[in-house]
Parts: structure tokens; C-alpha cells; sequence
């Protein structure tokens, strides 16, 4: 029995020391420098990088302004943006995925999104990536994005009444 | 005569069923949290800089062609950063102009483990989410409405 108990209290007096002596490691990652230094390092992905593949939607009949207005309304309902370009037509956010929005100008106007991997990019090694989003949970960040995007964007068009009289 | 009386009986759940499929579309996405102003672009995004230096906002985001400001509130009490995008749409009359502020509570993201519990906590607690997000953004709109009525 006393036997028994030493041995108990050797592991016990074991697992203290070891758990005293191990050291919380923290990945540092590009995304945590950025929220560090409140973003102010972020630089827009050039047009062609920002191309991505995850979804596109082509949105035939409207302008590139309305496609505009409509992927701001409904990117700062998904995240808080860190990025965004008219000119380029680039639109980057960061929320539990972070995303990043390309529309295309054109006649018909392309919307592209994709999630922003590259910001969980490792400082000490850059070819690892910290993260890798599950096809599921991208599934549930951008679904039906490209979906409310187009409704979002005809709904103007369509329902015109329903701003004609608010003098909108 | 007996058929033509007995057909409408049997295309009752078929009228049914056709029009429960059929569904007024919804018309937009709306957001809670916006004020419509009768006052142009321009005015309004003056202000609203002058709001978010007025509660000590550090801007993150300025584009002023798109109409986008997004600024940090940090609190020192709990440590967390509130993110508050504020959207500045312009209409095709222009004495018309709407803000939208919608607020997201952050840390650092550091890890994996760290994320996916945050992704987590974001779906399930979502009246959390909406009640919070109200406050801020009501707080910081009733200002901006204040401010563009002592002009």
C-alpha cells in the first residue's frame, strides 16, 4: 500500500515538474503581426492575386457600381474590412474566415471570393500555413454569399417601388 | 358531368403544394443597424470622421470612393478589440445618404484551436451577437445624428 502510494506520489511529483517546465509556443502568423499593428502593413493583393476560385457569380445587366454597393453592403455584414479598392475592385475582410472579394469590371460584371490563406502564412517558416479552413466551414462563411449577392443586387432593380417613393 | 365535378378534388394538394413552393422573394438583405440623413455624401463622411475621433477610434480603413471607414475601439477593462465597419452609401439623389455600422468583437487570432472555438461561439450565440452589435452601433449613429444636427 505505501508502496503504491510513493509510486502515485512520484508520478504526481513527475507530471508537476514537466508541466512547470513546458513553455506556451505561439505560431506567430502575417494575420497576428497585422492585428498587432492595427492592419496599418496591410497591402492589397495586386488584381491578378487576387483573382480567386473559391466562387464567381457573373452578374449580367447591372453596372459596376450597383455590383459595388451591393459587395459592401453585404462584405461588412461578414466581417470588418481591412482593405478595399474601387478602382482595383478588391474588397478584403477578417472575421472567423477571412475572405477576400474581386469584381470584375466588365459587361457581364464577375464576382469572385476566395479565403485569405496567405495571411496564416508562418513568420519563422512562410511555407507552412497555420491554418487550413475545413471545405465545411468555407461552405458556411461563403455558401450563399454569391446567392445574396444577386439578390441583393437585382433587388434594386426589380422592386423599384420600393425606393421610387422614399426619393432614394 | 360527374367527371368534370370530381377532377377538382384530386388537384387540391397539387394547387396546394404549387403554391406553398411559391415565395415572395425576399427584396434585400437589410441591415439593423442604419440611419438614412438628408444631407450629401460629402458632409456625411466629414462627420463621421469627426465622430470616430471623438470616441477615440484609431481608423483601420479610409476609402473614401467606396464610402468605407473602419475603426478600432479598444477596451481596457476586458482587453478586446471592437471592430466597427462603417458604410457611407451614396443614392442617385444626392441629398439622400445612408450610414450602416456594423461591429465585431475581436483578439488576436493566434492559433488553430483558438478559431475554430471562436467560429463556434459566433453560430451559436448569436443573440449575444445581434444585442451587442445593436449597442455599439446605435451609440455611435445616435452621435453621428447629433452631430449633423448642430450644424
Amino acid at each position: 500500500m505505501r508502496r503504491n502510494l510513493k509510486a502515485l506520489g512520484l508520478c504526481l511529483g513527475l507530471v508537476w515538474i514537466v508541466s512547470c517546465g513546458t513553455k506556451i509556443v505561439r505560431t506567430e502568423t502575417e494575420m497576428y503581426h497585422l492585428f498587432e499593428k492595427d492592419f496599418k502593413e496591410f497591402h492589397l493583393p495586386d488584381v491578378v492575386k487576387a483573382k480567386p476560385n473559391w466562387g464567381t457569380k457573373t452578374l449580367p445587366y447591372v453596372t459596376f457600381d450597383e455590383v459595388w454597393d451591393s459587395v459592401l453592403i453585404l462584405s461588412t455584414q461578414d466581417g470588418f474590412i481591412i482593405g478595399s479598392s474601387k478602382e482595383t475592385g478588391v474588397v478584403v475582410g477578417v472575421h472567423y474566415v477571412p475572405f477576400i472579394i474581386f469584381v470584375e469590371k466588365g459587361e457581364p460584371v464577375k464576382v469572385y471570393i476566395d479565403v485569405m490563406e496567405d495571411l496564416y502564412r508562418r513568420l519563422d517558416d512562410p511555407k507552412k500555413i497555420a491554418v487550413l479552413f475545413k471545405p465545411s466551414i468555407l461552405h458556411l462563411a461563403f455558401g450563399d454569399f454569391l446567392e445574396k449577392l444577386a439578390t441583393q443586387v437585382y433587388s434594386d432593380l426589380k422592386w423599384k417601388y420600393l425606393y421610387e417613393d422614399k426619393g432614394l | 358531368m360527374r367527371k368534370l365535378r370530381k377532377k377538382p378534388h384530386w388537384l387540391v394538394p397539387f394547387i396546394v403544394f404549387f403554391i406553398g413552393c411559391a415565395s415572395v422573394p425576399t427584396a434585400e438583405y437589410p441591415m439593423e443597424n442604419e440611419r438614412a440623413f438628408s444631407a450629401p455624401f460629402d458632409e456625411i463622411w466629414d462627420k463621421t470622421s469627426m465622430v470616430v475621433k471623438d470616441i477615440g477610434g484609431s481608423i483601420i480603413l479610409e476609402d473614401k470612393p467606396s464610402g468605407l471607414i473602419t475603426y478600432k475601439i479598444h477596451d481596457t477593462y476586458t482587453s478586446a478589440n471592437t471592430y466597427v465597419n462603417v458604410y457611407i452609401r451614396r443614392h442617385r439623389n444626392m441629398m439622400f445618404t445612408t450610414v450602416y455600422a456594423v461591429p465585431y468583437v475581436c483578439s488576436v487570432y493566434t492559433g488553430k484551436r483558438e478559431i475554430e472555438g471562436r467560429i463556434k461561439l459566433q453560430f451559436e450565440d448569436v443573440s449575444f451577437r445581434k444585442n451587442f452589435s445593436k449597442d455599439v452601433s446605435n451609440i455611435f449613429l445616435q452621435r453621428l445624428e447629433k452631430k449633423i444636427a448642430a450644424r
